[in-house]
C-alpha cells in the first residue's frame, strides 16, 4: 500500500480526509462532493445520504466552500471522502482549528459512518474525543508504539504519560 | 534528576579553518584567461576576414549569453524580450552616427542608453511572476520595435545604413570591429564577474537560495533585481551596437532584424546548453552554438531547430548544462565567485574537493 | 461612420482573440504553465489544416474538426511527456521548454512551408460577402460568423468546466492537486485533458485566422501569443468571460488605433494592455498574476 500512488490508493478503498480539510475552494459544496464520487466504489454512501447525515448541507449545496466555516468545511471534507465509499477512512487531525462544540458535533456523526461498515483510522490530538469513539487505540512517539489497548483498558494518565515519552509512569530526563 | 549537556570540547576550533575566494584552479585559469585574451586580440593579424567575421558573431552571442545568464541564472528573471535592448543598442549607435558621432564612441552610448531605457521597462514588469514576466518582456520588445518603426527619420520599418565608417579600409574596419566585439565581450564577462563577487552577488545568491528568507532578513531583493536588469540591458545594448557596426546597417523587424526573438533564442539556448548559473557556462554554450551554426550553415532554420531540441533535452535531463555537469564532477571553477572552505590541515596543493 | 465600422470590427475580432487566449489561460490556471509556444500552436494548426485540405480536398469547414482532434491528441501527448517533465523540474525549466518548443515549431514550419504566408480560403463569395445596417455600416459576414463560433466555443468550454465530470476534475486539480489525488484523480491525466482542450481551442482559432487573413510561421510569436496574453491580462485570469471581454477591448483598441493611424494598430492595443497592467494588474474581471 505504501508504494501506491495516492489516487490509486483512493480507488483501492483507502480514502483520507487530510489535515486542514483541503477542500476545493472555488468549487461549490455539491461539486466538492461530486468530485469525491467521481471514482467511487460501489456502496451505500451517496451524495443524498451525506445530506441526510449533515442536513444543513442540502440548503447550502450551491455555495462555494471557500466561504464556509471551519466546522462546515470539515463536514464537507468527510462527506467528500464518504461518497467514495471507502473500505477504510483515514481522518487526520479532525479537531484542528475547530471549537470544541463543533468538534463534538462532528464526532457525533462518526457512529453512523462506522455502522455502514467503514473502518475508521483516526489520528487525533484531542485525546478525550478520540477515547470516546475509539474501539482500539495506539499511541505513537517518534515512530514507535508506546501504548496499545482499548479505551476500557487504558487510563487517561497512561495515555498522557505515553504521549510525553515516559514509561511506567515514572519520569526520566530526556537524553 | 537532570543531565547536564556536556560541552563539546573539540580541539579543532574554528580558527583552524580558512575561507578564501579562490582555489587551486584559479591562478592557472587566471593566467590562462589573460593569455587567451592576448591570443584573441592578435587574431586579425594572422586570420582571414571570414573567420574574423564569424568570431565577431560569436563574441556578440557570448556577450548576450552572459547577460541572459545573469538574468535567469542568478536573478531568476527569465526574459524573452532582451532583443528590445539589443535593438535599442543598435539604434543608439546609429542615431549619434547620423549626427557625426563615431560609432566606436557610440558603443558606450549604446550601453548607457539601453541601461536608461531599462528603468521604465522594469517599472512596468517588476511585479510580475515568472511566467507572466517572460511574456510581458516579449510584449515590451514588440512595443519598442513598433515605436521605432514609426520613426521614419531613422529608417522606419525598412532600416537605415550606418554612416561614419566609410573612410576605413575593409581590412582595417574588420579588425576594428573585431576588437570592439572582443572588448565588449571581455568587459561584459568581467562586469558580470565583478558584480557577482560584490555584495550584489551575495544578495543574488541569497535570493536564489530562498527568496522569502532573504526578504525577511532585510535584503533589498527588488533593488538587486533592478540592478541586474539594468546591467543586462547595458550589455545587450553594447552587443547590439557591435552588430550595427558589423552589418553597417540597422534593420528592425522580427525576421532577421535586430528585434528578432531569434537573438533571445540564441542567447537562451547557449546559456542552457553551456550551463545556467555559472559564468563559464555561457562561454561553453556559445562555443557549442557556433560549432552547430557553422556545421548546419547551409540548412537555414535547421540550426535553430537542433539548438532548440538540444536545449530542451538538456533542460530536462542535464539541468546544470555541460559546464554544470563538469563542475559537479570535478569541482573546478575558473571564475572564483563562490567561497571555498579549507578544512584544517588542507593545503592548496591537495586534491581535496 | 468609419469609426462605428471600426469599433464593430474590433468587437468581432475580439471574439477570435478570446478564443486564442482561453487555451493560454486554461493551461496557466490548471497547470501553472505559461505556454510560450501557444501562439505557434495556432499557426501549426493552420498549417496542418493546409496539409489536410491539400491531401483530402475537403472543404475548409470540414477540416476544422479534423485539425482540432489532431491537435488535441498532440496536446495530450506533449503534456504528459515533455511538459509534465518540465513542470516537475520547476518553473524555469517549464519556461525554457515551452520557449524551445516555440522556436522549434516556428523554424520547422519555416523549413517546410517557407516564410511566405498562406491563406486557408473559404470561397471568395463568403469572404467578401457583407451586410449593411443603415447606409453607413457594413459588416463582413465572415467576421460575424467567426465571432459567433468563437463565443459558442467559449460557451461550450464554460459549460464543460462547470457541469461535466472532467470539467469538475480540471477545476478541482487547478485548486488543489494533492487533494484531487486523494479523491482518486490522476492529476497527470487531468493535466493532459486540460492541455488537449487548450490545444484544441487554439487550433480552432488558428484555423479561423487562416480563413480571415493569412498565416505565416512567425505569426505565432509576432502577434498571436502577445494578443492572447494581452487579452488575458486585460480581462483577468480565471474567468472565460473576462477573457472574452479582454479580447474585445483589445480588438476595439486596435481598431480605434488603426483609425487614427494605420500603423498604430498594434501599438494602440499594447498601450491599453500596459495601462491595465499598471493600473489594475489583476485585470478587469479576474484575479491576477503579480507576486
Amino acid at each position: 500500500m505504501t508504494g501506491l500512488r495516492p489516487d490509486k490508493r483512493a480507488t483501492a478503498g483507502i480514502v483520507m480526509v487530510p489535515e486542514g480539510r483541503r477542500l476545493f475552494p472555488s468549487l461549490t459544496l455539491e461539486d466538492n462532493l461530486k468530485v469525491g464520487s467521481t471514482f467511487a466504489r460501489k456502496g451505500p454512501w451517496t451524495i443524498n445520504r451525506v445530506y441526510e447525515l449533515f442536513p444543513w448541507m442540502r440548503e447550502r449545496r450551491g455555495q462555494r466552500t471557500a466561504q464556509m466555516s471551519g466546522g462546515e468545511q470539515q463536514s464537507v471534507a468527510i462527506g467528500r471522502a464518504l461518497v467514495a465509499n471507502p473500505r477504510m477512512l483515514l481522518l487526520d487531525e479532525l479537531s484542528l482549528g475547530l471549537a470544541p462544540v463543533i468538534v463534538q458535533r462532528i464526532y457525533a456523526t462518526l457512529p453512523q459512518v462506522l455502522e455502514s461498515g467503514i473502518t475508521v483510522l483516526l489520528v487525533e490530538q484531542d485525546v478525550s474525543q478520540a477515547l470516546r469513539v475509539a474501539t482500539h487505540l495506539q499511541c505513537l512517539l517518534e515512530g514507535h508504539v508506546t501504548l496499545e489497548g482499548t479505551p476500557a483498558e487504558v487510563t487517561r494518565e497512561q495515555v498522557e504519560a505515553a504521549y510525553f515519552g515516559a514509561t511506567d509512569g515514572s519520569s526520566h530526563g530526556l537524553g | 534528576m537532570t543531565e547536564k549537556l556536556a560541552a563539546s570540547s573539540r580541539s579543532a576550533d574554528l580558527t583552524d579553518v580558512r575561507v578564501t575566494r579562490s582555489r587551486r584552479t584559479t591562478i592557472p585559469s587566471g593566467i590562462g584567461a589573460v593569455v587567451l585574451i592576448v591570443v584573441l586580440f592578435a587574431f586579425p593579424y594572422y586570420v582571414g576576414p571570414g573567420t574574423t567575421g564569424i568570431m565577431v558573431q560569436g563574441l556578440i552571442v557570448l556577450t548576450l549569453a552572459s547577460m541572459w545568464n545573469l538574468l535567469a541564472g542568478y536573478a531568476g528573471l527569465v526574459s524573452v524580450g532582451q532583443q528590445a535592448f539589443f535593438g535599442l543598442g543598435a539604434y543608439f549607435v546609429l542615431i549619434p552616427a547620423m549626427h557625426g558621432v563615431t560609432p566606436w564612441a557610440g558603443l558606450v552610448i549604446a550601453a548607457i542608453g539601453a541601461a536608461v531605457c531599462a528603468l521604465p521597462l522594469w517599472w512596468l514588469v517588476a511585479r510580475l511572476r515568472l511566467g507572466y514576466f517572460a511574456i510581458a518582456t516579449w510584449v515590451l520588445a514588440s512595443v519598442v520595435m513598433l515605436v521605432i518603426e514609426q520613426i521614419s527619420s531613422i529608417g522606419g520599418g525598412t532600416g537605415e545604413p550606418l554612416p561614419g565608417l566609410t573612410g576605413l579600409q575593409p581590412a582595417v574596419l574588420t579588425a576594428y570591429t573585431y576588437w570592439a566585439a572582443l572588448a565588449v565581450a571581455v568587459l561584459a564577462i568581467g562586469g558580470v564577474y565583478l558584480l557577482l563577487r560584490s555584495k550584489v552577488g551575495l544578495v543574488l545568491t541569497a535570493i536564489r537560495d530562498d527568496e522569502r528568507a532573504a526578504r525577511s532578513s532585510g535584503v533589498r531583493v527588488g533593488l538587486a533585481r533592478l540592478l541586474v536588469f539594468v546591467v543586462a540591458a547595458a550589455g545587450c545594448g553594447a552587443a547590439g551596437g557591435v552588430l550595427a557596426i558589423e552589418q553597417l546597417q540597422v534593420v528592425p523587424g522580427t525576421s532577421g532584424g535586430v528585434f528578432s526573438v531569434q537573438w533571445t533564442a540564441e542567447m537562451a539556448f547557449a546559456v542552457i546548453i553551456g550551463g545556467i548559473g555559472t559564468i563559464e557556462g555561457p562561454i561553453l554554450g556559445t562555443i557549442v552554438y557556433m560549432v552547430l551554426q557553422q556545421a548546419l550553415q547551409s540548412y537555414n532554420a535547421w540550426y535553430l531547430i537542433v539548438l532548440g531540441v538540444v536545449a530542451i533535452t538538456i533542460a530536462l535531463f542535464a539541468r546544470r548544462g555541460l559546464w554544470g555537469t563538469v563542475v559537479d564532477r570535478f569541482s573546478i571553477r575558473l571564475f572564483p565567485v563562490g567561497y571555498h572552505l579549507w578544512a584544517p590541515g588542507e593545503s592548496r596543493r591537495g586534491w581535496r574537493r | 461612420m468609419a469609426w462605428v465600422n471600426a469599433i464593430i470590427q474590433g468587437i468581432l475580432i475580439g471574439g477570435l482573440y478570446a478564443l486564442f487566449a482561453c487555451g493560454l489561460s486554461l493551461m496557466f490556471g490548471v497547470m501553472k504553465v505559461v505556454n510560450l509556444a501557444h501562439g505557434d500552436l495556432a499557426v501549426m494548426a493552420g498549417y496542418i489544416g493546409v496539409g489536410v485540405i491539400a491531401v483530402s480536398h475537403m472543404p475548409v469547414l470540414w477540416s476544422i474538426p479534423v485539425v482540432v482532434v489532431l491537435m488535441a491528441i498532440i496536446g495530450y501527448i506533449l503534456q504528459r511527456s515533455i511538459i509534465q517533465g518540465a513542470i516537475s523540474r520547476g518553473e524555469l525549466t517549464t519556461l525554457i521548454v515551452t520557449f524551445g518548443l516555440s522556436i522549434i515549431i516556428e523554424n520547422a514550419l519555416q523549413q517546410f512551408f517557407t516564410a511566405n504566408s498562406r491563406g486557408l480560403g473559404v470561397g471568395d463569395s463568403f469572404i467578401t460577402a457583407s451586410f449593411s445596417i443603415g447606409s453607413q455600416i457594413t459588416i463582413a459576414w465572415l467576421y460575424v460568423v467567426i465571432f459567433v463560433l468563437a463565443v459558442v466555443v467559449l460557451l461550450g468550454l464554460s459549460l464543460y468546466l462547470a457541469r461535466s465530470r472532467y470539467g469538475r476534475l480540471i477545476r478541482a486539480v487547478a485548486d488543489d492537486q494533492e487533494a484531487a489525488q486523494l479523491a482518486g484523480a490522476n492529476y497527470r491525466h487531468v493535466f493532459g485533458i486540460a492541455a488537449a482542450i487548450a490545444f484544441g481551442t487554439v487550433a480552432v482559432a488558428g484555423m479561423f485566422e487562416g480563413m480571415i487573413t493569412t498565416i505565416s510561421p512567425t505569426l505565432g510569436t509576432d502577434t498571436i501569443l502577445l494578443f492572447a496574453f494581452a487579452s488575458v491580462v486585460i480581462g483577468g485570469l480565471g474567468s472565460l468571460w473576462g477573457t472574452l471581454l479582454g479580447g474585445v477591448i483589445l480588438g476595439v483598441a486596435q481598431a480605434v488605433g488603426a483609425q487614427i493611424n494605420p500603423s498604430w494598430e498594434q501599438l494602440a492595443g499594447y498601450a491599453v494592455f500596459l495601462l491595465v497592467l499598471v493600473i489594475r494588474p489583476q485585470g478587469l474581471v479576474g484575479q491576477g498574476a503579480t507576486t
